[in-house]
């Protein structure tokens, strides 16, 4: 019980604090291109964190068996939903709308834009990691279309070198183009 | 031997008149209100299973996803972390300082508590502003959408713990906290450090990962 809880509230609260330091200089000077390094790291110091404060701050460690018995089923049921989910996220590719594709109530379709999963079936451009506009050629091979420019009055974010303008969903402005 | 064994009346409790007279206690070894309080932070932490599940599902299903950097302001967020993580620490003083019996300390910790909670609400209130300015509405796409869901759940705990506190605030403010009574300190206390908690998570899986 907590009135047992004898533990050094600074002591945690430093090292929660250094911590996030780490974590947050980990987050900026790790490549985003290596997520394997960038995520798994990540997540040892926040799942390191969330502990500290379950064992500690809200006295889990100091508690009977009663809340470790009522807490101790949570892990499980989430191991349980994030299993029931795996095979949307391992079949993605195989759904007919993979996950990514958004209704667009201007044209009236599903358009794979944004954060598309890149299948050929969908004629997409979608946002880069630095920003620029992109697409798929004939070829499979991404290509920049456009960089972005601050948000134009007539809504193009998205400016190519020839002059088209495209709005934030990359449907070009002042044509009939959108992609397709 | 209980007191309701003790004033045990033959003619009024034998069985076959009212009712038995048992001598234990059928609750569980703990109290209530923290039984309650677990319980109720064991479907919370489902709650927020739902919403980041969606998430992920989301994020690995795409091909593309933005680099949060690039769209979110990392560094105030990083100091709002901080600010929560500090209003832990203030709301594990206010505790501490009720159980040695110092009421002064209570009002002055979670006051403390609640003004680090109300800062933490205002620059989020703030952020989502400068988004929305900037059209980078839920409406967008699928990263600002679970961006919002997820934020704003979370935020709306954190208002619901800093009313949470400001009533125990009044409370201590009275003096209905003793050494010997501050269950209700330790409770609110529960769900502030449970909200804490997953504002750590979600801030290394929203604007780190």
């Amino acid at each position: 019980m907590s009135d047992h809880a004898h533990f050094n509230p600074q002591k945690i609260f430093v090292t929660l604090f250094v911590l996030t330091m780490a974590e947050v200089a980990w987050g900026k000077f790790m490549p985003y291109e290596q997520k394997a390094l960038l995520w798994g790291g990540l997540l040892i110091f926040a799942f390191w964190k969330g502990l500290l404060i379950f064992m500690y701050f809200m006295h889990m460690k100091f508690e009977g068996w009663v809340c470790k018995a009522l807490i101790a089923p949570t892990p499980v049921m989430v191991a349980i939903v994030v299993f029931a989910i795996m095979p949307d996220v391992a079949h993605n590719g195989d759904l007919i709308r993979p996950v990514g594709d958004q209704y667009d109530p201007v044209q009236g379709t599903v358009v794979s834009v944004g954060m598309s999963t890149g299948d050929p079936k969908f004629q997409h451009r979608f946002v880069g990691p630095d920003g620029n506009l992109m697409e798929k050629d004939e070829d499979g091979a991404t290509v920049v279309v456009a960089m972005p420019v601050d948000p134009l009055e007539d809504g193009a974010w998205f400016v190519a070198a020839d002059g088209r303008r495209f709005d934030r969903e990359g449907r070009e402005l002042g044509g009939a183009s959108s992609g397709h | 031997m209980s007191e309701a064994v003790a004033t045990y009346d033959p003619a009024v409790d034998a069985p076959g008149h009212h009712h038995a007279v048992f001598d234990y206690d059928s609750g569980p070894p703990v109290d209530r209100g923290k039984f309650a309080i677990w319980l109720f932070l064991a479907t919370e932490v489902m709650f927020f299973t739902g919403l980041i599940g969606t998430y992920l599902v989301i994020r690995m299903g795409a091909e593309h996803w933005p680099n949060p950097a690039n769209r979110l302001a990392v560094d105030i967020t990083a100091f709002n972390t901080f600010v929560l993580i500090i209003s832990s620490w203030t709301v594990v003083r206010a505790l501490h300082a009720i159980q040695s019996g110092d009421k002064g300390g209570l009002v002055r910790w979670l006051g403390l508590s609640i003004l680090l909670g109300s800062f933490f609400v205002g620059i989020q209130v703030f952020e989502y502003f400068q988004l929305v300015a900037h059209g980078s509405t839920p409406n967008q796409d699928l990263f600002w959408s679970t961006f919002y869901a997820m934020t704003g759940f979370h935020g709306l705990h954190v208002v619901v713990g800093v009313i949470w506190l400001l009533v125990l605030w009044v409370g201590a403010l009275r003096g209905k906290y003793t050494a010997e009574n501050y269950l209700r300190i330790e409770l609110g206390g529960l769900y502030w450090h449970f909200v804490d908690l997953v504002w750590v998570l979600l801030f290394t899986l929203v604007y780190l990962m």
